[in-house]
Order: C-alpha cells, then structure tokens, then sequence
C-alpha cells in the first residue's frame, strides 16, 4: 500500500503541534485541538472524523485563516494560511450563498475578490454553472431554487476560482438524504477529475469513508487525532456503490468501535 | 444507476395554466373585496362626521365638518395660497430627511466596524436618544433663526438618531458565517464591506427611512408652530389664532396625504432595490 504520508516532499496540507484554547466568558479556558499534527498529500481526500463540537471546525478555520493556533503550526504548501489565502476554498455547513445577489453574481465572487477581468469570469461562472447542473439558474435569485440546488451555488462559487485546497464544512449536513447523496457523487465526480486537496469534515462516518483516502478519528474535546484509517476502496467511486463494496463493512466497524467511545464522552462534556 | 438532476418546471402545461388563471382570479376578487370594504369604513366614518354636526349634536366650530373640510382645501389649492407654504415645508423635512439619513448611515456604519468609536459615542447617544429631541426646537429658532434652516436642523436631530441605530443593529446583525465565507475566498475588510454588510443593511435603512418620512414631516411642522414666517405649520398656528378649525383640518389631511405620498415613493424605492427578497411583506 502506497503511504503518502511517508514521502518528503512538500505537504498540501501540514498541521505540527496545534493547539487553540479560547477563553470563555466566565473566564474559563478550553482547549479545542490538543496537540494535533497530521499532513495531508497533495490531491488526497482527507475526512475528519469525531463527535460534534469536539474541535472539527476549529481545524479548519486555522486552515482558512480564520483563527490562529494558540501553539505550534499550520501552513498550506510551506506558507502560513494567512499568505496562502487565495489558495484556500472553504465549504461552510451552512448556507453561505449571498441572497441579495443572484445565481451567477454570487459563483463570481471569489473571481471579482482575485480582480478576474469580467469576460473571463463570466465565462468561468458559466462553465461551472454547466458543470453543477445549474445552467439556466444565471439570473435566478438564492430564494428561488432549492436547498441543493443552493448548495452547488455554494460549491460552484469556490470551485470557480480554483483553489487548489478544499476545505469542508459537514458541506452536505443540512441536507435531505437523497440530495445528500446526489451532492456526494457531484463532489467524487469533480473531485476524480481535477484531484484538489481535500480536507473533509463530517460526523456521517458513511459519508467519510465513501469519499475520502484516508480517515482521521478525532477524540472528544479537547481534540487529539485518536486514529488515522486508509480507506481501501476502488476509484473512480460512487457514493452509493461504495457504501456495498465488500470492505467498506470492516472499515466501518473498526472505525465505528474507535469512534464509539468518543461520542460518549463528548456528550458527556456537553451535559456538563 | 442513473442519477437526475433535479430541476424547476420552466414551462406551464395546460393543467397548470388553468390552475394559474383560477388562482389569479381568486387574488383579484380578494383584491376587490378589500378596496370595497376600505372605502365602506372611510365613507361610514366620514358620514358620521358630518351627520354629528348637521343633526347639531356637536357644533362645527369644534370639529369642522368634511364638506368644509374638502371646500378649504379645494379653495387654499385654487388660489394657490398653500403652494409657496407647503413647497417650504417638503424642502424643510425631505433636507432633513436626507441629511439625517447619510449622517446616520455614516455614524452607524463606523461605529458598527469600529469597537472603539462605538465604546465612545455610546454615552452621548444614549443620553440624545432618551431625550426627546423635539423639545430642542425652541433652540435651533433661538440658533438658527424663524427661516427654513432652524426646521431642517429639528429633522436631521430627529431622523440621524433612527437611521443611526437602525445601521448599527443591522451591522451588528449580519450573519457571521457570510463574512468568514468572503473572509476564506481571500476577500479583505473592503470586500466584507461591499459584498456583505452593506447590501444587508440596506434592509435596516430602509425600515428606518419609512419611520423617517413621518418624523421628519412632524419636525418640520413642529419647528414652524415654534417660530417661522412660512409653511403649513405656520398657517396652522395662523388659523389657530383665528379659531379657524376648518383650515386646522385641512391642513392637517394635507400634511397626512403628503405622509402617504412620500412612503408610497419610499416604498416603491425599497422594492426596487431589495428585489432579491422573496416578496416585500405587507
């Protein structure tokens, strides 16, 4: 099996020692990720795995930028996420299409920020508007179509300027399960044909191991990484296809016993 | 498996046509229905009013009658004796109006970025909001003078302090994960701005504008009770004088028809502007 995570050669995506503690408003602080390090290879398909709240998004949001670790490092092809910030695309959980513009204003506006010239990011926009199966939608309002269909908004707008980083969010959470899954293939799809770095958090341990490479299992708050999963699954892959392939049974299984406990310790925490 | 991507009926079949047309025929008669019943309540009002004075339960000197009334605005507009007032009047609130508004807007959008400008003019605002900033009219007359400057000083006073707060609560109300998202994409402060906070609170400014409209006409017709030499307010306090009750009338069913007027033009602005909102309410 070929260990990506051997090879020297520069990381997509490296996490060294990270640790961020917020303080609360009682003056409390709590530790989000304790100590976490991981890499990712260029073009791999990471899912991050653990119990809600335990520190996911945290992860993510060092990645884009958003947050500084409290100790140690991240950086996104050797530079700090601040210097690597047009190379970022962030997929959120929730609805982030801007309702005030329309359709084919709101997939451009990663382009307008890069100062694209207007032809060429007309052109980018309708390209994959066509690619998402939104043609037709150039004029449409958010208001006016649905759920999913905003969510390709969504994923059309930070495929549009062509990070070469993709960070998501539990992106297909706050969807029903059949558009979830149609979202999934939609994103294997894209993904099998231009092999970005993805880093993918989910609580759906299906959903990760039907997508990703590789699977990390985060502990309950504050977040370590508990466990890293290859996922031995044949590509090009089908979200649903996958979810039968023979393997797909143990994995789950072992992942599910290394998760399990989290889950209950975390929910402990939060009763708390 | 094959899987389809789900679309949105682009075109109508016949089915759908006839449903369409049965629905709008049922929105117009509603529509229909309602103007019906409006205008029955007004003219039962009206009628009553009249009928008070005419059967002498009540004298007119008191309540005028709507005969009269219409009779006085049909003369003050004929004559032309109301124009140059009430042309003073609309230049006296919609200054104001404007002023206040880009004052408010401007304050409220540097004191919604900025922790610091806010942290400090929160004192001073707390202390003119809870003021009611009418009773300074008496000030600007003394400052300002009897002309059109003291009446558009009263309005900015009293139009900045909404637009003002109505900025800042929209500001502050903007969805966080909007901004991280334009944040992500690479996108500096200016960005955040263009394309999240301002076309946002655009709603919020609005919403005060309409409040707005009827504060700046009272400020207006306020400052001219206090002291002018012009405007429908002064030719209330003239008639006020004279015991004129019918002219006091008049002018006030002008000044609630100029009210009406102006809402409707903001109104037909706000939907214009905010088209991206599934349906304007009310």
């Amino acid at each position: 099996m070929a260990q990506a995570l051997d090879t020297p050669q520069a990381a997509a995506v490296a996490f060294h020692g990270v640790t961020k503690s917020f303080v609360t408003r009682d003056d409390a602080v709590v530790s989000a990720l304790q100590d976490v390090s991981f890499d990712v290879a260029p073009g791999e398909f990471v899912a991050i795995v653990g119990p809600s709240g335990c520190g996911k998004s945290t992860t993510l949001n060092i990645l884009a930028g958003l947050l500084q670790p409290t100790r140690g490092s991240a950086t996104i092809r050797g530079r700090s996420p601040a210097e690597a910030r047009f190379d970022v695309g962030y997929v959120f959980q929730q609805d982030t299409v801007l309702p005030w513009k329309r359709v084919r204003e709101n997939v451009e506006l990663g382009l307008v920020i890069r100062k694209v010239a207007p032809l060429r990011r007309r052109e980018r926009a309708a390209h994959l508007l066509e690619m998402m199966g939104l043609a037709g939608f150039e004029d449409a309002y958010p208001h006016e179509l649905s759920g999913g269909m905003r969510k390709r908004v969504g994923l059309a707008t930070t495929l549009a300027y062509n990070p070469s980083i993709l960070l998501m969010d539990e992106p297909f959470g706050s969807l029903d399960a059949q558009t979830r899954v149609l979202m999934q293939d939609e994103l294997l799809r894209v993904w099998e044909a231009e092999r970005r770095t993805v880093l993918f958090v989910t609580h759906d341990l299906p959903e990760a191991i039907s997508l990703a490479d590789r699977v990390i299992v985060m502990t309950a708050r504050p977040a370590r990484i508990k466990m890293q999963y290859r996922v031995d699954l044949p590509r090009p892959r089908s979200a649903v296809d996958a979810r039968f392939h023979p393997n797909f049974e143990a994995l789950h299984m072992r992942i599910w016993s290394d998760l399990r406990p989290e889950l209950s310790v975390q929910a402990k925490l939060d009763d708390a | 498996m094959s899987v389809t991507t789900p679309t949105l009926p682009l075109e109508h079949s016949a089915d759908d046509a006839s449903l369409l047309r049965q629905v709008r025929a049922e929105r117009r008669r509603e529509s229909v229905r309602r103007l019906v019943d409006r205008v029955v309540l007004v003219s039962v009002l009206l009628g009553a009013w009249e009928l008070v004075v005419r059967v002498g339960w009540v004298h007119t000197f008191f309540v005028s009658q709507p005969t009269r009334v219409i009779g006085d605005l049909y003369a003050v507009f004929a004559t032309g004796y109301v124009l140059p007032h009430l042309g003073i009047t609309l230049l006296e609130a919609l200054s104001g109006l404007v002023i206040g508004t880009l004052g408010g807007m401007a304050v409220g959008f540097g004191a919604a970025i900025s922790v610091r400008l806010s942290d400090a003019l929160q004192p001073i605002l707390v202390a003119f909001n809870s003021m009611p900033r009418i009773a300074i009219a008496p000030l600007f007359i003394i400052w300002l003078g009897f002309g059109p400057e003291s009446k558009i000083a009263l309005a900015v006073m009293v139009v900045f302090f909404v637009v003002f707060f109505n900025t800042f609560a929209g500001v502050r109300s903007v969805d966080p994960v909007l901004v991280n998202s334009i944040k992500a994409m690479g996108g500096s402060h200016l960005d955040v701005l263009r394309m999240v906070i301002v076309p946002f609170t655009v709603v919020w400014v609005f919403a005060a504008l309409k409040t707005g409209i009827s504060m700046a006409l009272i400020s207006a017709v306020v400052g001219e009770f206090v002291g002018a030499t012009a405007g429908v307010g002064w030719i209330m306090v003239q008639a006020n004088g004279v015991l004129n009750t019918t002219r006091l009338f008049s002018m006030m069913t002008l000044l609630a028809i100029v009210g009406a007027l102006l809402f409707s033009a903001v109104r037909w602005l706000e939907d214009r502007t905010l088209r991206w909102r599934p349906s304007a309410q009310l």
